[in-house]
Protein backbone atom coordinates (compact mmCIF):
# COMPACT_ATOMS: atom_id res chain seq x y z
CA UNK A 1 0.00 0.00 0.00
CA UNK A 2 1.27 3.59 -0.78
CA UNK A 3 2.12 5.90 1.87
CA UNK A 4 -0.84 8.73 2.06
CA UNK A 5 1.46 10.68 4.34
CA UNK A 6 4.93 10.62 4.75
CA UNK A 7 6.93 12.87 7.22
CA UNK A 8 11.17 13.01 6.82
CA UNK A 9 12.69 14.29 9.33
CA UNK A 10 10.74 17.33 10.45
CA UNK A 11 12.00 20.14 12.96
CA UNK A 12 10.08 22.88 14.76
CA UNK A 13 11.48 24.82 17.28
CA UNK A 14 9.45 27.70 19.45
CA UNK A 15 10.98 30.66 20.97
CA UNK A 16 9.60 32.16 24.40
CA UNK A 17 9.01 35.88 24.14
CA UNK A 18 11.06 37.45 26.24
CA UNK A 19 13.31 34.76 27.25
CA UNK A 20 14.21 34.01 23.42
CA UNK A 21 14.46 30.34 25.07
CA UNK A 22 14.16 27.84 22.23
CA UNK A 23 12.22 24.54 22.77
CA UNK A 24 12.59 21.65 20.72
CA UNK A 25 8.70 20.75 19.97
CA UNK A 26 9.92 18.15 16.94
CA UNK A 27 12.77 16.47 16.76
CA UNK A 28 13.75 14.66 13.56
CA UNK A 29 10.54 13.14 13.42
CA UNK A 30 9.60 10.62 10.35
CA UNK A 31 6.51 8.36 9.57
CA UNK A 32 4.06 7.46 7.54
CA UNK A 33 0.60 6.63 7.25
CA UNK A 34 -0.51 3.89 4.91
CA UNK A 35 -3.33 4.38 2.67
CA UNK A 36 -6.98 3.20 4.19
CA UNK A 37 -4.99 2.85 7.68
CA UNK A 38 -6.22 3.97 10.19
CA UNK A 39 -3.31 4.86 12.92
CA UNK A 40 -3.39 6.03 16.45
CA UNK A 41 -1.01 8.77 16.86
CA UNK A 42 -0.11 8.21 21.04
CA UNK A 43 2.41 10.55 23.02
CA UNK A 44 2.09 12.27 26.47
CA UNK A 45 0.91 15.66 26.98
CA UNK A 46 3.69 18.18 25.24
CA UNK A 47 4.81 15.40 23.41
CA UNK A 48 4.39 16.93 19.90
CA UNK A 49 1.36 15.29 18.78
CA UNK A 50 -0.50 18.31 18.19
CA UNK A 51 2.19 20.06 16.40
CA UNK A 52 2.89 17.29 14.33
CA UNK A 53 -0.41 17.45 13.03
CA UNK A 54 -0.72 21.04 12.67
CA UNK A 55 2.55 20.94 10.39
CA UNK A 56 0.50 18.45 8.21
CA UNK A 57 -2.27 21.08 7.78
CA UNK A 58 0.24 23.81 7.58
CA UNK A 59 -1.16 25.24 10.24
CA UNK A 60 2.30 25.35 11.64
CA UNK A 61 5.71 25.62 9.37
CA UNK A 62 8.34 23.33 10.31
CA UNK A 63 11.78 24.82 10.49
CA UNK A 64 13.25 21.66 8.63
CA UNK A 65 11.79 18.56 6.99
CA UNK A 66 9.54 17.18 4.69
CA UNK A 67 5.58 16.38 4.38
CA UNK A 68 4.72 14.40 1.49
CA UNK A 69 1.13 14.10 0.76
CA UNK A 70 0.33 11.16 -1.81
CA UNK A 71 3.98 11.15 -3.21
CA UNK A 72 4.25 15.18 -3.66
CA UNK A 73 4.82 18.64 -1.07
CA UNK A 74 1.51 19.31 -1.90
CA UNK A 75 0.63 22.95 -0.53
CA UNK A 76 -2.46 25.41 -0.81
CA UNK A 77 -6.26 24.26 -1.34
CA UNK A 78 -5.33 21.61 -3.46
CA UNK A 79 -4.30 18.97 -0.24
CA UNK A 80 -6.74 20.95 1.97
CA UNK A 81 -9.79 19.77 0.14
CA UNK A 82 -8.87 15.97 0.42
CA UNK A 83 -8.34 16.43 4.36
CA UNK A 84 -10.84 16.57 7.18
CA UNK A 85 -9.73 17.79 10.45
CA UNK A 86 -10.83 17.56 13.63
CA UNK A 87 -9.31 20.24 16.48
CA UNK A 88 -8.45 19.65 19.61
CA UNK A 89 -10.86 21.68 22.47
CA UNK A 90 -13.60 21.82 19.41
CA UNK A 91 -14.86 25.95 19.86
CA UNK A 92 -17.25 26.78 16.76
CA UNK A 93 -19.02 29.85 15.84
CA UNK A 94 -21.41 30.57 19.15
CA UNK A 95 -24.33 32.89 17.06
CA UNK A 96 -24.18 29.93 14.45
CA UNK A 97 -27.08 27.11 14.68
CA UNK A 98 -24.95 23.48 14.19
CA UNK A 99 -27.34 23.20 10.97
CA UNK A 100 -25.82 26.85 9.65
CA UNK A 101 -22.54 25.90 10.88
CA UNK A 102 -22.42 23.01 8.74
CA UNK A 103 -23.70 24.58 5.71
CA UNK A 104 -21.34 27.25 6.53
CA UNK A 105 -18.56 24.14 6.37
CA UNK A 106 -19.82 22.66 3.19
CA UNK A 107 -20.10 26.05 1.10
CA UNK A 108 -16.00 26.77 1.75
CA UNK A 109 -15.32 23.28 -0.58
CA UNK A 110 -17.40 24.83 -3.30
CA UNK A 111 -19.12 21.88 -4.03
CA UNK A 112 -23.21 20.79 -4.34
CA UNK A 113 -21.71 17.54 -3.12
CA UNK A 114 -20.73 18.88 0.05
CA UNK A 115 -23.92 20.78 0.97
CA UNK A 116 -25.65 17.74 0.14
CA UNK A 117 -23.69 15.65 2.46
CA UNK A 118 -24.97 18.20 5.45
CA UNK A 119 -28.33 16.69 6.35
CA UNK A 120 -27.36 12.88 6.30
CA UNK A 121 -24.00 13.83 8.35
CA UNK A 122 -26.57 15.65 11.00
CA UNK A 123 -28.74 12.27 11.62
CA UNK A 124 -24.96 10.25 10.91
CA UNK A 125 -24.08 12.52 14.14
CA UNK A 126 -26.64 12.12 16.45
CA UNK A 127 -27.73 15.71 15.94
CA UNK A 128 -30.46 15.60 13.55
CA UNK A 129 -33.38 17.15 16.14
CA UNK A 130 -30.83 19.65 17.73
CA UNK A 131 -28.85 21.01 14.87
CA UNK A 132 -31.42 24.43 15.53
CA UNK A 133 -30.00 24.92 18.69
CA UNK A 134 -26.99 27.31 18.75
CA UNK A 135 -23.56 26.51 19.21
CA UNK A 136 -23.06 27.88 22.61
CA UNK A 137 -26.13 26.11 23.83
CA UNK A 138 -24.36 22.71 22.84
CA UNK A 139 -22.66 19.81 25.32
CA UNK A 140 -18.96 19.07 24.95
CA UNK A 141 -20.46 16.11 23.47
CA UNK A 142 -22.49 17.62 20.78
CA UNK A 143 -19.49 20.17 20.02
CA UNK A 144 -17.25 17.06 19.05
CA UNK A 145 -20.28 15.59 17.31
CA UNK A 146 -20.57 18.56 15.30
CA UNK A 147 -16.84 18.73 15.10
CA UNK A 148 -16.43 15.21 13.19
CA UNK A 149 -19.30 15.89 11.26
CA UNK A 150 -17.74 19.37 9.69
CA UNK A 151 -14.26 17.45 9.70
CA UNK A 152 -16.67 14.61 7.14
CA UNK A 153 -18.28 17.63 5.29
CA UNK A 154 -15.97 17.30 2.22
CA UNK A 155 -16.52 13.20 2.28
CA UNK A 156 -12.39 13.64 3.07
CA UNK A 157 -9.32 10.74 1.37
CA UNK A 158 -7.70 11.97 4.78
CA UNK A 159 -9.12 12.60 8.14
CA UNK A 160 -6.89 14.17 11.26
CA UNK A 161 -8.33 13.78 14.39
CA UNK A 162 -6.92 15.57 17.35
CA UNK A 163 -7.91 14.06 20.61
CA UNK A 164 -11.51 13.02 19.17
CA UNK A 165 -12.30 11.31 22.18
CA UNK A 166 -10.86 13.64 25.11
CA UNK A 167 -13.82 14.52 27.26
CA UNK A 168 -16.50 11.59 26.08
CA UNK A 169 -18.12 9.30 28.65
CA UNK A 170 -18.57 6.19 27.61
CA UNK A 171 -21.35 6.48 25.12
CA UNK A 172 -19.87 9.57 23.26
CA UNK A 173 -16.78 7.27 23.10
CA UNK A 174 -18.44 3.97 21.76
CA UNK A 175 -20.70 6.45 19.36
CA UNK A 176 -17.25 8.43 17.86
CA UNK A 177 -15.77 5.11 17.50
CA UNK A 178 -18.80 3.92 14.91
CA UNK A 179 -18.31 7.31 13.32
CA UNK A 180 -14.65 7.16 12.72
CA UNK A 181 -14.97 3.09 11.89
CA UNK A 182 -17.71 3.84 9.35
CA UNK A 183 -15.78 6.63 7.53
CA UNK A 184 -12.95 4.43 7.28
CA UNK A 185 -15.09 2.04 5.93
CA UNK A 186 -15.70 4.14 3.53
CA UNK A 187 -12.20 4.41 2.32
CA UNK A 188 -10.97 7.38 4.50
CA UNK A 189 -7.42 6.95 5.67
CA UNK A 190 -7.50 7.95 9.68
CA UNK A 191 -4.81 9.35 11.66
CA UNK A 192 -5.99 10.30 15.03
CA UNK A 193 -3.94 11.38 18.07
CA UNK A 194 -5.32 10.68 21.78
CA UNK A 195 -4.70 9.71 25.07
CA UNK A 196 -7.26 7.02 25.89
CA UNK A 197 -5.06 3.98 24.68
CA UNK A 198 -8.43 1.03 25.31
CA UNK A 199 -9.70 3.15 22.29
CA UNK A 200 -6.45 2.49 20.17
CA UNK A 201 -6.25 -0.67 20.86
CA UNK A 202 -10.39 -1.17 19.51
CA UNK A 203 -9.94 1.13 16.33
CA UNK A 204 -6.22 1.20 15.60
CA UNK A 205 -4.75 -1.01 12.76
CA UNK A 206 -1.13 0.67 13.88
CA UNK A 207 -0.10 2.95 16.42
CA UNK A 208 2.67 5.91 16.13
CA UNK A 209 4.11 6.97 19.44
CA UNK A 210 6.20 9.68 20.06
CA UNK A 211 7.92 11.31 22.87
CA UNK A 212 9.75 14.79 23.20
CA UNK A 213 9.24 15.46 19.72
CA UNK A 214 10.98 12.50 18.75
CA UNK A 215 9.61 8.86 16.98
CA UNK A 216 9.54 6.12 19.86
CA UNK A 217 8.06 3.26 18.03
CA UNK A 218 5.61 3.30 14.37
CA UNK A 219 4.15 -0.56 14.35
CA UNK A 220 1.16 -2.47 14.45
CA UNK A 221 -0.75 -3.15 17.13
CA UNK A 222 -0.66 -6.86 17.01
CA UNK A 223 2.84 -6.50 16.75
CA UNK A 224 3.29 -4.48 19.31
CA UNK A 225 1.56 -5.77 21.82
CA UNK A 226 2.79 -9.42 20.98
CA UNK A 227 6.16 -8.08 21.15
CA UNK A 228 5.59 -7.38 24.61
CA UNK A 229 4.31 -11.05 25.34
CA UNK A 230 5.34 -11.46 28.74
CA UNK A 231 4.58 -15.37 29.07
CA UNK A 232 1.62 -17.74 28.39
CA UNK A 233 -1.36 -18.74 30.22
CA UNK A 234 -2.79 -22.72 30.35
CA UNK A 235 -6.16 -23.19 32.29
CA UNK A 236 -7.31 -26.53 32.44
CA UNK A 237 -9.82 -28.61 34.36
CA UNK A 238 -9.05 -30.35 37.40
CA UNK A 239 -11.52 -32.57 38.99
CA UNK A 240 -14.51 -30.49 37.16
CA UNK A 241 -12.47 -27.35 38.91
CA UNK A 242 -10.71 -24.91 36.15
CA UNK A 243 -7.25 -24.17 36.71
CA UNK A 244 -4.12 -22.23 35.82
CA UNK A 245 -0.41 -21.93 35.18
CA UNK A 246 1.48 -19.33 33.85
CA UNK A 247 4.86 -19.85 31.64
CA UNK A 248 7.44 -17.72 31.08
CA UNK A 249 8.25 -19.19 27.72
CA UNK A 250 7.24 -21.13 24.73
CA UNK A 251 9.10 -24.66 25.44
CA UNK A 252 8.27 -23.84 29.46
CA UNK A 253 4.54 -24.02 28.13
CA UNK A 254 5.18 -26.92 25.89
CA UNK A 255 6.10 -28.84 28.82
CA UNK A 256 3.35 -27.78 30.89
CA UNK A 257 0.99 -29.12 28.18
CA UNK A 258 2.60 -32.38 28.05
CA UNK A 259 2.13 -32.58 31.45
CA UNK A 260 -1.42 -31.61 31.91
CA UNK A 261 -2.70 -34.40 29.23
CA UNK A 262 -0.45 -36.94 30.79
CA UNK A 263 -2.25 -36.87 34.03
CA UNK A 264 -5.31 -36.73 31.82
CA UNK A 265 -6.76 -33.56 32.63
CA UNK A 266 -8.26 -31.02 29.44
CA UNK A 267 -7.14 -28.08 28.43
CA UNK A 268 -9.47 -26.06 28.12
CA UNK A 269 -7.28 -22.53 27.37
CA UNK A 270 -4.02 -21.14 26.03
CA UNK A 271 -3.45 -17.80 25.58
CA UNK A 272 -0.04 -15.17 25.89
CA UNK A 273 -0.13 -13.10 28.49
CA UNK A 274 -0.51 -9.62 26.54
CA UNK A 275 0.09 -6.24 27.85
CA UNK A 276 -2.53 -3.64 27.44
CA UNK A 277 -1.52 -0.76 25.25
CA UNK A 278 -1.15 1.31 28.02
CA UNK A 279 1.36 -0.98 30.14
CA UNK A 280 3.42 -1.07 26.71
CA UNK A 281 2.83 2.79 26.44
CA UNK A 282 4.28 3.39 29.86
CA UNK A 283 6.88 1.00 29.46
CA UNK A 284 8.51 2.30 26.13
CA UNK A 285 8.23 5.77 27.72
CA UNK A 286 10.22 4.67 30.77
CA UNK A 287 12.51 3.06 28.35
CA UNK A 288 13.08 6.22 26.06
CA UNK A 289 13.89 8.88 29.14
CA UNK B 1 -12.79 34.89 -4.25
CA UNK B 2 -16.31 33.26 -3.60
CA UNK B 3 -14.70 31.54 0.15
CA UNK B 4 -13.83 35.98 0.85
CA UNK B 5 -17.70 35.80 0.16
CA UNK B 6 -18.78 33.40 2.88
CA UNK B 7 -16.40 34.35 5.52
CA UNK B 8 -17.55 38.00 5.04
CA UNK B 9 -21.39 36.56 5.40
CA UNK B 10 -20.10 34.58 8.47
CA UNK B 11 -18.72 37.46 10.14
CA UNK B 12 -21.37 39.82 9.19
CA UNK B 13 -24.23 37.77 10.27
CA UNK B 14 -21.74 37.28 13.84
CA UNK B 15 -21.42 40.93 14.18
CA UNK B 16 -25.30 41.61 14.04
CA UNK B 17 -26.23 38.59 16.21
CA UNK B 18 -23.96 40.18 18.78
CA UNK B 19 -25.40 42.54 21.79
CA UNK B 20 -22.47 44.74 21.35
CA UNK B 21 -23.36 46.36 17.84
CA UNK B 22 -26.71 47.10 19.24
CA UNK B 23 -25.00 48.96 22.55
CA UNK B 24 -23.18 51.69 20.18
CA UNK B 25 -25.67 52.05 17.73
CA UNK B 26 -27.47 52.85 20.74
CA UNK B 27 -25.05 55.25 22.24
CA UNK B 28 -24.53 57.08 18.51
CA UNK B 29 -28.96 57.66 18.73
CA UNK B 30 -28.20 58.81 22.34
CA UNK B 31 -25.52 61.43 20.81
CA UNK B 32 -27.57 62.40 18.21
CA UNK B 33 -30.45 62.91 20.54
CA UNK B 34 -28.47 64.88 23.11
CA UNK B 35 -27.86 67.32 20.24
CA UNK B 36 -31.32 67.71 20.01
CA UNK B 37 -31.61 69.01 23.86
CA UNK B 38 -28.10 71.38 23.24
CA UNK B 39 -29.70 72.43 19.92
CA UNK B 40 -32.92 73.82 22.47
CA UNK B 41 -30.25 76.18 24.38
CA UNK B 42 -29.86 78.04 21.06
CA UNK B 43 -32.45 78.85 19.02
CA UNK B 44 -30.31 80.33 15.78
CA UNK B 45 -27.51 77.79 16.00
CA UNK B 46 -30.08 74.63 16.53
CA UNK B 47 -29.52 73.51 13.06
CA UNK B 48 -26.03 73.85 13.46
CA UNK B 49 -25.43 72.01 17.07
CA UNK B 50 -27.50 69.41 16.16
CA UNK B 51 -25.85 68.62 12.46
CA UNK B 52 -22.38 69.19 14.14
CA UNK B 53 -23.11 66.67 17.10
CA UNK B 54 -25.06 64.25 14.65
CA UNK B 55 -22.14 63.90 12.65
CA UNK B 56 -20.02 63.91 15.40
CA UNK B 57 -22.05 60.63 16.55
CA UNK B 58 -21.71 58.88 13.23
CA UNK B 59 -17.88 59.15 12.99
CA UNK B 60 -17.36 57.73 16.87
CA UNK B 61 -20.41 55.28 16.53
CA UNK B 62 -18.70 53.95 13.66
CA UNK B 63 -15.40 54.55 14.54
CA UNK B 64 -15.89 52.70 18.25
CA UNK B 65 -17.34 49.89 15.64
CA UNK B 66 -14.33 49.56 13.88
CA UNK B 67 -12.07 50.11 17.30
CA UNK B 68 -13.45 47.66 19.60
CA UNK B 69 -15.12 44.95 17.58
CA UNK B 70 -12.37 45.12 14.75
CA UNK B 71 -9.73 44.51 17.62
CA UNK B 72 -11.32 41.30 18.86
CA UNK B 73 -12.14 40.13 14.86
CA UNK B 74 -9.18 38.32 14.51
CA UNK B 75 -7.97 37.43 17.74
CA UNK B 76 -10.86 35.80 18.72
CA UNK B 77 -10.91 33.05 15.77
CA UNK B 78 -7.03 32.94 17.08
CA UNK B 79 -8.05 32.37 20.66
CA UNK B 80 -10.99 30.08 20.08
CA UNK B 81 -8.79 27.95 17.88
CA UNK B 82 -12.04 28.42 14.79
CA UNK B 83 -8.98 30.01 12.91
CA UNK B 84 -8.00 26.65 12.72
CA UNK B 85 -11.26 24.91 11.45
CA UNK B 86 -11.58 27.69 8.73
CA UNK B 87 -8.07 27.22 7.38
CA UNK B 88 -7.99 23.62 7.44
CA UNK B 89 -10.41 23.62 4.81
CA UNK B 90 -9.59 25.71 0.98
CA UNK B 91 -9.84 29.21 2.61
CA UNK B 92 -6.49 30.71 2.37
CA UNK B 93 -4.97 32.79 5.09
CA UNK B 94 -4.69 36.38 2.88
CA UNK B 95 -8.85 35.26 1.76
CA UNK B 96 -9.72 34.67 5.20
CA UNK B 97 -8.23 38.56 6.14
CA UNK B 98 -10.14 39.83 3.30
CA UNK B 99 -13.17 38.50 4.52
CA UNK B 100 -12.79 39.32 8.31
CA UNK B 101 -12.45 42.87 6.51
CA UNK B 102 -15.24 42.86 4.37
CA UNK B 103 -17.76 40.84 6.88
CA UNK B 104 -17.26 43.86 9.74
CA UNK B 105 -16.56 46.87 6.72
CA UNK B 106 -20.37 45.99 5.48
CA UNK B 107 -21.82 45.90 8.82
CA UNK B 108 -19.90 49.61 9.33
CA UNK B 109 -21.61 51.13 6.49
CA UNK B 110 -25.01 49.81 7.21
CA UNK B 111 -24.66 51.49 10.80
CA UNK B 112 -23.34 54.53 8.93
CA UNK B 113 -26.36 54.44 6.83
CA UNK B 114 -28.53 53.80 9.37
CA UNK B 115 -27.29 56.86 11.30
CA UNK B 116 -27.12 58.95 8.70
CA UNK B 117 -30.78 58.38 7.47
CA UNK B 118 -31.60 59.36 11.35
CA UNK B 119 -29.83 62.35 10.90
CA UNK B 120 -30.89 63.31 7.87
CA UNK B 121 -34.89 63.10 9.15
CA UNK B 122 -33.84 64.95 12.31
CA UNK B 123 -32.36 67.75 10.68
CA UNK B 124 -34.29 68.50 7.54
CA UNK B 125 -36.82 70.10 9.81
CA UNK B 126 -34.46 72.54 11.28
CA UNK B 127 -33.21 74.57 8.65
CA UNK B 128 -31.55 74.52 5.50
CA UNK B 129 -29.21 71.80 4.54
CA UNK B 130 -26.46 71.39 2.61
CA UNK B 131 -26.91 67.82 1.44
CA UNK B 132 -24.31 67.04 -0.80
CA UNK B 133 -22.02 68.28 1.80
CA UNK B 134 -23.67 66.02 4.20
CA UNK B 135 -23.23 63.04 2.27
CA UNK B 136 -19.46 63.15 1.74
CA UNK B 137 -19.29 64.06 5.33
CA UNK B 138 -21.19 60.90 5.99
CA UNK B 139 -18.89 58.85 3.20
CA UNK B 140 -16.28 60.46 5.15
CA UNK B 141 -16.64 59.08 8.69
CA UNK B 142 -17.53 55.93 6.83
CA UNK B 143 -13.53 55.83 5.15
CA UNK B 144 -12.43 57.17 8.11
CA UNK B 145 -13.79 53.77 9.91
CA UNK B 146 -12.88 51.85 7.18
CA UNK B 147 -9.05 53.14 7.48
CA UNK B 148 -9.53 52.15 10.96
CA UNK B 149 -10.80 48.50 10.81
CA UNK B 150 -7.52 48.11 8.90
CA UNK B 151 -5.40 49.36 11.58
CA UNK B 152 -7.28 46.86 14.06
CA UNK B 153 -6.66 44.03 11.95
CA UNK B 154 -3.30 45.10 11.34
CA UNK B 155 -2.72 44.97 14.82
CA UNK B 156 -5.15 41.75 15.63
CA UNK B 157 -3.13 39.77 13.30
CA UNK B 158 -0.28 39.97 16.08
CA UNK B 159 -1.34 41.69 19.23
CA UNK B 160 -3.63 41.01 21.98
CA UNK B 161 -7.20 42.98 21.19
CA UNK B 162 -6.43 45.38 24.50
CA UNK B 163 -3.19 46.17 23.11
CA UNK B 164 -4.60 46.22 19.48
CA UNK B 165 -6.94 48.81 20.80
CA UNK B 166 -5.36 50.62 22.47
CA UNK B 167 -2.74 51.03 19.36
CA UNK B 168 -5.94 51.86 17.17
CA UNK B 169 -7.69 54.59 19.56
CA UNK B 170 -3.79 55.98 19.79
CA UNK B 171 -3.67 56.49 16.16
CA UNK B 172 -7.28 57.40 15.70
CA UNK B 173 -6.74 60.12 18.64
CA UNK B 174 -2.94 61.11 16.89
CA UNK B 175 -4.37 61.13 13.13
CA UNK B 176 -6.93 64.13 14.40
CA UNK B 177 -4.29 65.76 16.21
CA UNK B 178 -1.71 65.93 13.60
CA UNK B 179 -2.57 69.41 12.24
CA UNK B 180 -2.18 70.58 16.03
CA UNK B 181 0.90 68.56 16.55
CA UNK B 182 2.43 69.78 13.37
CA UNK B 183 1.87 73.48 13.97
CA UNK B 184 3.16 73.90 17.50
CA UNK B 185 5.72 71.13 17.03
CA UNK B 186 7.27 73.67 14.26
CA UNK B 187 6.51 77.07 16.52
CA UNK B 188 8.95 75.35 19.14
CA UNK B 189 12.19 76.18 19.64
CA UNK B 190 12.98 72.62 20.86
CA UNK B 191 14.74 71.22 17.65
CA UNK B 192 14.34 67.42 18.84
CA UNK B 193 10.55 68.24 19.22
CA UNK B 194 10.67 70.00 15.75
CA UNK B 195 11.40 66.75 14.27
CA UNK B 196 9.64 64.42 16.03
CA UNK B 197 6.81 66.67 15.09
CA UNK B 198 7.57 66.57 12.21
CA UNK B 199 8.37 62.90 11.48
CA UNK B 200 5.03 62.04 13.30
CA UNK B 201 2.77 64.64 10.60
CA UNK B 202 4.76 62.83 7.93
CA UNK B 203 3.99 59.48 8.73
CA UNK B 204 0.88 58.75 10.54
CA UNK B 205 -2.13 59.62 7.97
CA UNK B 206 -4.25 62.90 8.47
CA UNK B 207 -7.37 62.20 9.93
CA UNK B 208 -8.66 65.26 9.47
CA UNK B 209 -8.66 64.94 5.98
CA UNK B 210 -11.95 62.46 6.03
CA UNK B 211 -13.72 65.67 7.95
CA UNK B 212 -15.94 67.60 6.05
CA UNK B 213 -17.85 68.49 8.99
CA UNK B 214 -17.32 72.26 8.23
CA UNK B 215 -18.35 72.62 4.78
CA UNK B 216 -21.52 70.67 6.06
CA UNK B 217 -22.31 73.13 8.77
CA UNK B 218 -21.25 76.59 7.38
CA UNK B 219 -22.23 75.32 3.51
CA UNK B 220 -18.35 75.81 1.99
CA UNK B 221 -18.09 74.20 -0.86
CA UNK B 222 -15.87 70.86 -1.00
CA UNK B 223 -13.07 70.07 -3.84
CA UNK B 224 -13.09 67.75 -5.85
CA UNK B 225 -8.85 67.45 -4.98
CA UNK B 226 -9.80 66.92 -1.01
CA UNK B 227 -12.12 64.43 -1.67
CA UNK B 228 -9.58 62.49 -4.22
CA UNK B 229 -7.08 63.14 -1.48
CA UNK B 230 -8.75 61.80 0.75
CA UNK B 231 -9.88 58.62 -0.92
CA UNK B 232 -6.32 58.58 -2.39
CA UNK B 233 -4.77 58.61 1.32
CA UNK B 234 -7.25 55.74 2.59
CA UNK B 235 -6.53 53.86 -0.83
CA UNK B 236 -2.75 53.66 0.51
CA UNK B 237 -3.23 53.39 3.59
CA UNK B 238 -5.79 50.34 3.19
CA UNK B 239 -3.19 48.98 0.52
CA UNK B 240 -0.01 48.98 2.95
CA UNK B 241 -1.97 47.76 6.10
CA UNK B 242 -3.50 44.83 3.84
CA UNK B 243 -0.04 43.53 2.55
CA UNK B 244 1.84 43.84 6.22
CA UNK B 245 -1.41 41.88 7.60
CA UNK B 246 -1.61 39.97 4.80
CA UNK B 247 2.06 39.02 5.09
CA UNK B 248 2.55 38.73 8.97
CA UNK B 249 -0.85 36.50 8.97
CA UNK B 250 1.00 34.21 6.40
CA UNK B 251 4.12 33.50 8.33
CA UNK B 252 2.43 32.84 11.81
CA UNK B 253 2.04 29.56 12.92
CA UNK B 254 -1.25 28.81 14.86
CA UNK B 255 -0.30 26.73 18.21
Amino acid sequence: MAAVIEIQNLVKNFVLPFTRKRIRALDSLSFSVQEGGIVGFLGANGAGKTTALKCILQLIFPDSGKIQIYGKEQSGQNLKSKIGFLTERPYFYDHLTGREFLKFCAQLYNSGEALSRVEPLLEEVGLGDRADRHLRKFSKGMLQRIGIAQALINDPKILILDEPMSGLDPDGRAEMSKIISKAHRRGATILFSTHLLPDVENLCERVIMIDNGKLVIESSVTELLSSHTSGYLLEFRKNQKIENKTFLTDSELQAGIDEVRKQGMTIERVAPIRPSLEEVFLKLKRATS
Amino acid sequence: MRNIWIVAHNTTKEILRDKVLYGLFVFALFLIFCSLLLGQLSFAEQARIVTDLGLVATQVGCGMLSVFVGSSLVWKEIERQTVLTLLSKPVSRAKFLIGKFLGLGLVIILVDILISTVLALLIQNLGDVHWYQFIVAEIGALFESLFLLSVAIFFGVFCRPIMTTVFTLSIWVLGHGINDLHYFSQKSPNEIFKAIGLGISKFFPNLDYFNFKEAVIYGDAISSLSITRAFGIWIAWFIILSIASTWIFEKRDFT
